[in-house]
C-alpha cells in the first residue's frame, strides 16, 4: 500500500472521528429514511412554529369571520382543518421516545381538537333548532377562539415538557 | 541485465510491507467502526442526562378540577337566579347566564379534554402517572409511590370511573345550557314560559351531578396527594 493511500485513510478516519466528537446533535446516530418526515430537533421546532402560526390564523378567522356576509362558516372550518393537518405534521416529527413520553399530553391535545370540532356541530344544532344564524355563528366563533387559546397553552406546556 | 529504473524486491521486506498494510487496514476499520458507534453512545448519554423533570400530573389535574368546579358553581348561581324569577325577567339575569355559558365551556375545556384522553388511553393513562411518580426528583416521593402502589392504583381506578361519568354529565349539561340559551333568545316576552322553566330545572339538576362528580374526583386527587406527601420529622426538644 502506498504512503499516499495510508495517509488518505488516516485523514478520512480522523475527519470522521473529529466530526462525531464535535457534532452535538443527538440525531446524527440515527438512520434517516428517505420517505419518513425528519425527526430532528430542528424539524420539530419548525413544525411547532408552523402549528403556532396555524392556531393564530385560526383564532384570527374566528374573530373576523362574523363580520363577513358570506362564506364565513366555510372559512372557519377550513382554517380548523388546516390546524388539524399542522398538528398531525407536528406529531409526525416526534421521535418514538417523545411520542411515548408525552403520550397522555398528546392524547389530551387530540381530545382538545375533538372538543373544538364539536362547536361546529353545536352551531348546526342551534341553527336547526331555530336560533338566529348570526347569533349561533358568533357563539361558535367565541367558543372556538377561547378554546383554541387554551389548546395553545396546552401545546406550549407539552412542547416544553418534551424539550422542543 | 536489469532494465533501467527497476528495483530489486527483497522478499523479507515485501512480507514486512504486507503485514504493515494489513495492520493499517485493520486499525482503519476499527477506527471507522468506533467513529460510528461513538455518537450512538453519546446520544444515549445525552438522553439520560437531559431527561426533563416529569410533570406533576396530580397537581395539574387538581387545578383543572378546581377551575371547572368554580365555573359550575357560577353557572349554578346563574341558573338559581333564573329559577327564582317569577314575573318579568330582568335583562341582567339573562346576560349573566349567557356569560356563564362561555365561562363554563372555557373553564371546563381542560378537564373535559383530560377525561376524553383518559377514556382513549385507558389504563395506559394512569400507568404513565405511575411512571412519572417513579421518576420524581424527590426520592421520598419515589419511595412513597412504590410503597403506596396498591392504594394509588385504587384511587386512579376511581378517578377513571368517575371521570367517564363526569364527561357524560358535562355533555348533557352543555346541551342543556345551549337549549336554554336558544329558548331565552327566542322568547318573545320577558316572562319565562313553562318549557323554559323546565329547561332551567333540568340544567340545574345536570349541573349538580357534574359538581358532585368533580367533587369526587377532587377528593380522590387530594387523597393521592396526601399519600405522596413526605412526612417531615418533628424536631425533638
Amino acid at each position: 500500500m502506498g504512503t499516499r493511500t495510508r495517509k488518505s485513510i488516516a485523514l478520512i478516519v480522523s475527519i470522521c472521528l473529529l466530526g462525531n466528537l464535535f457534532a452535538p446533535s443527538n440525531c446524527r446516530a440515527q438512520l434517516v429514511w428517505p420517505f419518513a418526515p425528519p425527526t430532528t430537533p430542528q424539524a420539530q421546532r419548525n413544525a411547532l412554529n408552523v402549528l403556532h402560526s396555524r392556531v393564530n390564523w385560526f383564532r384570527n378567522a374566528t374573530r373576523n369571520a362574523p363580520n363577513f356576509a358570506t362564506g364565513n362558516y366555510a372559512m372557519v372550518w377550513q382554517e380548523f382543518q388546516q390546524l388539524r393537518d399542522a398538528y398531525s405534521a407536528f406529531k409526525a416529527t416526534l421521535t418514538p421516545d417523545k411520542l411515548a413520553a408525552g403520550a397522555n399530553e398528546l392524547a389530551e391535545l387530540d381530545a382538545g381538537l375533538d372538543i373544538l370540532q364539536q362547536a361546529f356541530d353545536e352551531y348546526q344544532q342551534d341553527v336547526a333548532a331555530g336560533r338566529a344564524t348570526h347569533a349561533a355563528f358568533e357563539s361558535m366563533c367565541q367558543a372556538l377562539n377561547e378554546g383554541a387559546a387554551l389548546w395553545l397553552q396546552e401545546l406550549d406546556r407539552v412542547a416544553k415538557q418534551l424539550r422542543i | 541485465m536489469k532494465p533501467l529504473g527497476a528495483t530489486v524486491v527483497n522478499p523479507q521486506r515485501s512480507s514486512k510491507i504486507k503485514s504493515a498494510t494489513l495492520a493499517y487496514r485493520s486499525i482503519s476499520i476499527w477506527l471507522f467502526a468506533v467513529s460510528i458507534i461513538f455518537p450512538a453512545c453519546h446520544t444515549a448519554r445525552n438522553v439520560a442526562t437531559q431527561q426533563p423533570a416529569p410533570p406533576d400530573d396530580i397537581a395539574e389535574a387538581r387545578r383543572n378540577v378546581t377551575d371547572s368546579l368554580n365555573a359550575i358553581q357560577s353557572m349554578l348561581n346563574a341558573l338559581n337566579d333564573l329559577n327564582k324569577v317569577s314575573g318579568a325577567r330582568p335583562g341582567e339575569i339573562s346576560n349573566r347566564f349567557m356569560t356563564n355559558v362561555y365561562r363554563l365551556q372555557a373553564d371546563s375545556f381542560k378537564v373535559r379534554a383530560h377525561a376524553r384522553a383518559m377514556k382513549s388511553r385507558g389504563d395506559a393513562y394512569f400507568e404513565q402517572w405511575q411512571v412519572h411518580l417513579a421518576q420524581a426528583n424527590n426520592p421520598e416521593i419515589r419511595k412513597l409511590a412504590g410503597q403506596q402502589c396498591r392504594t394509588l392504583q385504587n384511587s386512579f381506578d376511581r378517578i377513571q370511573q368517575t371521570s367517564e361519568q363526569m364527561r357524560e354529565a358535562f355533555r348533557l349539561l352543555i346541551s342543556d345550557v345551549h337549549a336554554l340559551r336558544r329558548a331565552l333568545e327566542n322568547e318573545s316576552s320577558a316572562t319565562a314560559s313553562k318549557s323554559t322553566k323546565d329547561l332551567v330545572q333540568k340544567a340545574r339538576e345536570d349541573a349538580q351531578k357534574v359538581r358532585q362528580y368533580l367533587a369526587t374526583i377532587g377528593r380522590e386527587l387530594d387523597t393521592v396527594a396526601s399519600k405522596l406527601k413526605p412526612v417531615r420529622s418533628v424536631a425533638k426538644d
